[in-house]
């Protein structure tokens, strides 16, 4: 659950999605579960383009399995909170 | 000590790492996050991305970037980066 | 397992009820028993899945083990049904008299459903319920109690199991009857027990939180269909099935769906009823229509209970049977007339709403279902959410803007507001904390110093500029000292200043025999209070002894550090090797980690463990692993959460073998520049780490909680096992000592105000300084780094543009603040040979400022960065000057006025 607590705090924020086909939205995140499905709202296409039939899609549902990255600003992370929560995730796991 | 692949990595928290993925990528950031389904957060992280010219000669390309979330289910290897 | 929780295989056992004494026992393989044969129902696989596995293929199974009672029920409506106990009610008493009774009731009107026969029933059937409903007002009471009960059954009952599992939200507790569910089962998941499974305790929810009044379910047994009408709308919000039926069945389903759209199961069995009632009962029908389902949904979860009512069970099987028999003709063998047309018609109708509602189901596989079931559970219910969702919690607390009061979690995310700087509003503002405090630390101490009086002689002799040694003016310095400048000067600096009255005792003695005197000056006090502990000066004392021993150990660790590598791995190989320092860390981070989460929890708290983890003690390896790990960054961050677990004793201890080791920590290394001339901009950003949280641990513990014996002995681990001049080339190292020696100027400061420093605590310390000075002397230049470095080094001025090419420089102030420390611990031949090895940086720094001041004239977008950087750079140094007596300002040095 490490990673969907941690996509939780960036609801509301904008980041930017790019799928295992080399697309990319950029939206502002507006739910995730624990699949890390991801609801995007304010979309837009990093390379409209390329991609033009996502110009006119505004928010968007993205399965998870289907992202590769999620690019993020440094300062919408703790890291060192972060590096902690993966800690007790591993702890936990192995107790 | 239990010698998990998961504890073994467990040592590279906030340590730089190398990161191979699918489709001829690569990544080397600050291991911040990870989980069991190799799921993680790279932060300053550079994505190497390898492919071949018109020549068919090797050619990369390279991106940066601050803070990455990274799905496990691209990676497929990782590793410490060589020391300079 | 069977879907309704019975046990199929159990013996169908007649039970004595009150039916067989009613009617004439039937033979049950006359009637139901060979049933099966001539008739397979369709659906059937589904039953063992539904009934267990146990079940022949072809036979109905026997709700309440009571087959062969079943039949009459069919051939004969019930009769004389006592109509009005609260389905509720009886459920709630479970005795099986009443239940039956009940259950006949219930029957009553489903009769038509599943016996054509039966005309005189549906005739009877309606007045039954209509007519003692009618007049009658439930009384408050009555009503209270029947809510009571309501709420409390579900209470019973594995609390919301069912619940995710059911239809969506916007049905609410507006279960289907079940018959209405049931016919989705095969096309959601054929064959698939599990989903029975699952299904089951949906069911048993909607027996039991179903029977709201006013709902559609609300049984004609509750309290009659009139009060379903009339009291409905009143008493309970989900008013769905109750309003379909008044509006007229002729009306046809399709206002009904149009009503209540989104509560789909409800139309489908709202049409369900009426092909059957209408026609026989025109008035009433509609009023008793919605209790049928109620009877079918009703009745499974109490069979699901148990097999008490043996008629009712039964007779809702077949209810139960009508419901999901799509095919009216599958019946028709049995014992029922065909369809009249009007009824055929809207069958067909009802088929095509279920089918249009089918066309969704199986959306969701059982399996989705099942784990958003267990997801939905388990927010709910989770014990401690904080564990769970760790990193979302404590984000949530911190972004908040920091912690109020002491809550658990509090304490947690005070943990990382700390470090992470939040506090200060924002982690990237957290800017060298620990340097202002050091800063201030030594500012404290030179403006005590500063009430100082001033030597003339110094200040001639710095306004000349000359070459002159300064050594040649020594004796005469305490002559010299006017009483009238003093005044002056005290009387300037008292205003500017801490209202701290100039004392006696700053007259420092300016001879070489000062120690004596002070000593003799400081002894009249001491005797009256000793506050220190003798055996740690003792102890101090005698390692001081031991200095001189050291010097061997002292060489073997010079070579260690080789001043020509910057190579970690050589100093982590020291220590056990990379992985294995890494791994230290990360078990001293679980320790934390878990003293963290007891703390929380209010468990005792035993740092036993984190102490053997941190190895201060280890003497396995040539270094110890504690050095090591402040060789990474996050063994570094870490450090002030394991200052929050330890005692002083340990922190001491910790301290100690800190300083006793510099020179094999990693970062003093690479800050220096003879070991690291050309650091990475990843080592400068480690350095800077250290910086911050490192130093600031070491300076607000011995602000806080040390005292001067501490001090010293911290100082003489470092002098003792270290190369102090080559540490001194370090930025990190240099302040280390400034800290230290810093600190302890203000002790004796302070001490001196109340003479809490006895005699051997001073010479104690004046040999400390000794030793110290003696290591540094000659070399006390080699504190500035060369020109290369700095313009390495140097920083981007905050004001800096691009088209400022001077922007970058590098900020030296740390190195004033050690000088200054130190000339203020010495005396004055240690001021003297201080301000003759610096004294070209002196002139530098000053012709520097003036440098920039040219350039601020002319006409550059950086005419503020100039001014600001000359101001700087004077107050700089006049910190060091200061300590002296002296100031400098637009290029001359005078006397501090």
């Amino acid at each position: 659950m490490l990673f969907f607590s941690f996509f939780k705090t960036l609801v509301d924020q904008e980041v930017v999605v790019q799928l295992k086909n080399d697309i990319e939205l950029k939206g502002t995140l507006q739910s995730v579960d624990q699949f890390l499905n991801l609801k995007l709202d304010n979309i837009s296409c990093t390379d409209e383009e390329k991609y033009p039939h996502l110009v006119s899609v505004r928010n968007i549902f993205i399965r998870g399995s289907t992202v590769r990255y999620v690019y993020l600003n440094k300062n919408m992370v703790d890291t060192n909170l972060l590096q902690d929560a993966t800690r007790r995730e591993a702890m936990s796991e192995r107790k | 000590m239990s010698d998990t692949p998961l504890d073994l990595w467990k040592l590279n928290l906030d340590e730089s790492i190398y990161v191979k993925l699918r489709g001829a990528r690569s990544l080397v950031g600050t291991l911040q996050a990870f989980d069991s389904h190799c799921n993680m957060v790279l932060s300053d992280c550079v994505e190497t991305i390898y492919s071949l010219n018109s020549e068919g000669m090797l050619q990369n390309e390279e991106r940066k970037s601050e803070m990455l979330f990274v799905r496990g289910d691209s990676v497929t290897l990782i590793t410490t980066p060589d020391e300079e | 397992m069977s879907f309704f929780g019975f046990d199929p295989t159990a013996p169908q056992q007649s039970r004595p009820n009150q039916h067989q004494q009613q009617q004439q026992p039937l033979d049950f393989e006359d009637t139901y028993k060979g049933y099966g044969d001539y008739e397979p129902e369709d659906e059937d696989f589904l039953n063992d899945e539904t009934f267990g596995n146990n079940v022949e293929l072809g036979n109905n199974f026997d709700f309440g083990h009571s087959g062969q009672q079943q039949q009459p029920m069919h051939a004969m409506p019930q009769q004389g049904q006592p109509g009005h106990r609260s389905y509720v009610a009886a459920a709630a008493s479970g005795t099986v008299q009443q239940s039956h009774m009940d259950v006949a009731g219930d029957l009553k009107p489903m009769e038509s459903l599943w016996n054509p026969n039966a005309a005189p029933a549906p005739v009877s059937a309606p007045p039954a319920h209509a007519q003692p409903a009618e007049p009658r007002v439930l009384s408050m009471e009555e009503i209270e109690r029947n809510q009571r009960q309501m709420q409390m059954q579900p209470q019973g009952y594995p609390p919301m199991q069912g619940y995710p599992m059911g239809p969506p939200p916007p049905h609410g507790n507006f279960m289907p009857p079940p018959g209405q569910n049931y016919p989705m089962m095969p096309q959601q998941g054929q064959g698939q027990p599990q989903q029975f499974q699952q299904m089951h305790p949906m069911f048993n929810q909607q027996g039991y939180m179903v029977p709201y009044p006013g709902n559609g379910p609300p049984p004609p047994t509750h309290r009659g269909p009139p009060q379903g009408h009339a009291q409905g709308p009143n008493q309970g919000p989900p008013q769905g099935p109750p309003q379909g039926p008044p509006q007229g069945p002729p009306q046809g389903p399709s206002p009904v769906q149009q009503q209540i759209p989104q509560q789909q199961h409800v139309p489908q069995h709202v049409p369900q009823q009426m092909p059957v009632q209408p026609s026989q009962v025109p008035g009433p029908a509609p009023v008793t229509a919605p209790a049928a389902p109620t009877g079918a949904s009703a009745a499974i979860p109490q069979m699901a209970r148990s097999s008490s009512s043996l008629s009712q069970s039964s007779n809702e099987r077949e209810t139960f049977n009508n419901h999901h028999q799509r095919q009216p003709h599958q019946r028709q063998p049995r014992n029922r007339e065909p369809l009249t047309p009007e009824e055929q018609k809207r069958l067909e109708v009802r088929h095509a709403k279920v089918e249009k509602i089918l066309k969704h189901s199986g959306l969701m596989t059982p399996r989705d279902k099942d784990f958003i079931t267990r997801y939905q559970l388990s927010q709910i219910v989770t014990e401690d959410p904080y564990n769970e969702d760790f990193y979302f919690q404590v984000y949530k607390i911190i972004q908040r803007g920091g912690v109020v009061g002491e809550s658990n979690k509090g304490l947690i995310a005070r943990a990382y507001l700390e470090h992470s700087g939040h506090r200060l509003g924002g982690r990237y503002k957290r800017a060298d904390i620990a340097l202002q405090r050091m800063q201030s630390q030594v500012e404290k101490a030179v403006t005590v110093a500063k009430e100082r009086p001033l030597r003339k002689q110094e200040k001639e002799q710095s306004r000349e500029n000359s070459n002159n040694n300064g050594a040649s003016s020594t004796g005469s310095v305490a002559t010299t000292q006017g009483t009238d400048g003093r005044d002056g000067v005290l009387g300037k600096i008292s205003s500017s200043l801490n209202s701290k009255a100039p004392r006696r005792q700053l007259q420092i003695p300016t001879s070489n025999k000062t120690l004596l005197n002070s000593l003799l000056v400081n002894d009249d006090h001491a005797t009256a209070s000793k506050p220190t502990n003798p055996d740690a000066l003792m102890e101090v004392t005698e390692s001081l002894g031991n200095v001189e021993l050291n010097q061997k150990s002292r060489v073997r660790r010079r070579s260690s550090y080789a001043f020509t590598s910057v190579d970690q791995s050589s100093v982590l190989s020291r220590s056990g090797g990379r992985k294995f320092v890494l791994s230290l860390i990360e078990t001293v981070y679980e320790e934390v980690l878990e003293l963290e989460a007891n703390l929380r929890s209010g468990k005792p708290i035993d740092n036993n463990q984190l102490w053997e983890a941190l190895h201060i003690n280890d003497e396995m390896y040539e270094v110890c692993p504690f050095i090591s790990m402040l060789s990474f960054d996050k063994g570094v961050k870490i450090m002030p959460r394991i200052f929050n677990f330890l005692d002083k004793e340990q922190k001491l201890k910790l301290l100690q073998t800190f300083f006793s080791e510099l020179s094999h920590l990693n970062i003093i290394i690479i800050s220096s520049y003879k070991t690291n001339p050309e650091p990475t901009e990843s080592q400068l950003k480690q350095i800077d780490v250290f910086q911050t949280v490192f130093l600031k641990i070491i300076v607000s513990f011995l602000s806080s909680s040390s005292n001067f014996i501490e001090i010293m002995g911290l100082l003489l681990h470092l002098i003792k096992n270290n190369n102090v001049s080559f540490i001194s080339t370090s930025k990190i190292g240099l302040n280390l000592i400034t800290v230290l020696i810093s600190r302890a100027a203000l002790i004796r400061q302070d001490t001196n105000r109340s003479n809490l420093l006895s005699s051997p605590e001073i010479s104690t310390w004046n040999e400390i300084y000794d030793k110290l000075f003696t290591a540094l002397e000659s070399k006390l230049a080699a504190v500035f780094p060369p020109k290369e470095y700095i313009q390495k080094v140097g920083v981007v001025s905050q004001n800096g543009n691009p088209n400022n090419t001077t922007s970058q420089y590098y900020d030296q102030a740390y190195i004033w603040q050690f000088l200054a420390s130190l000339a203020l611990s010495g005396k004055l031949n240690h001021q003297r040979i201080i301000i003759d090895e610096v004294r070209d940086q002196i002139f530098g720094t000053i012709n520097e400022a003036e440098q920039l001041k040219e350039q601020a004239k002319a006409p550059m977008d950086s005419n503020d960065d100039s001014m600001y950087r000359r101001e700087k750079l004077y107050q700089d140094l006049n910190l060091f000057l200061n300590v002296m007596g002296l100031v400098s300002r637009d290029g001359e040095i005078s006397e501090l006025k």
